[in-house]
């Protein structure tokens, strides 16, 4: 059963990232930067918070997994390399890394 | 409008279906593999195949509905950055370095595999 809730959960999360996509319009890597900015601080939030083992399958595993991309940062990251040179792609995916680290330690921390 | 709007329940549909699949593949990645030492083992690895196989899937095919049951959908479901952070986060509070080199060795040898999965995709 927890099983299939997180599959569930996982499509609604992809929907919900597609969602931000269309909205970001001519701009998708902001719409990346957008989920996983807020996917990281959620989950931050959701593991310090203590919620139990199953919401944390259904909403994190599933629902937050499903929201968030590491494929599309790295293909970003690879693209904006092309555009503006390898360094810049680097500092992209750098900077994406280090800006979601700290959101979910904002989260963590909101979250004790 | 970035797309027609009859289209539009269509592409959501893609993407459920895709993003469910690819949350399913990851979940089993989860419990199969889990940790690998201090490392989330089951994380790195779908991260990285995800990375080479979006890489790959651009460069093959404009298809926007493969793009978007394959690539929006399960591709991006199968990854995740949320666990990616909160894992680097946890393990920075107990292991700094093997943090860090977690975090690093994920970005450093995603991107290159999203690359080469690129350009063997037949994009230059």
């Amino acid at each position: 059963m927890t099983a299939l809730l997180v599959v569930l959960a996982g499509g609604v999360g992809a929907c919900l990232r597609y969602a931000v996509i269309l909205a970001a319009g001519s701009r998708p890597r902001r719409a990346t930067w957008v989920v996983n900015l807020a996917g990281s601080f959620a989950l931050g939030l959701l593991a310090a918070r203590d919620a139990g083992p199953e919401t944390l399958l259904v909403v994190g595993t599933g629902l937050l997994g499903g929201f968030t991309t590491f494929s599309t940062a790295a293909v970003d990251s690879v693209d904006v390399g092309r555009e503006h040179g390898t360094g810049t792609g680097a500092a992209h995916a750098v900077g994406m890394l280090v800006a979601c680290v700290v959101a979910a330690v904002l989260g963590a921390l909101i979250g004790r | 409008m970035t797309a027609v709007p009859s289209r539009v329940p269509e592409s959501f549909a893609l993407v459920f279906l895709g993003g469910a699949v690819g949350t399913g593949l990851r979940y089993a990645a989860d419990v199969l593999i889990g940790t690998i030492g201090d490392w989330p083992g089951a994380t790195l690895l779908v991260n990285l195949i995800g990375a080479f196989a979006l890489g790959w899937l651009y460069g093959r095919t404009s298809s926007r509905r493969w793009r978007l049951l394959v690539g929006t959908g399960m591709l991006g479901g199968f990854t995740t950055y949320s666990a990616l952070a909160v894992q680097t986060q946890e393990l920075l509070d107990h292991a700094p370095l093997s943090g860090i080199a977690y975090a690093a060795a994920t970005v450093a040898v995603g991107v290159l595999a999203a690359q080469v999965g690129s350009r063997l995709g037949g994009r230059r």
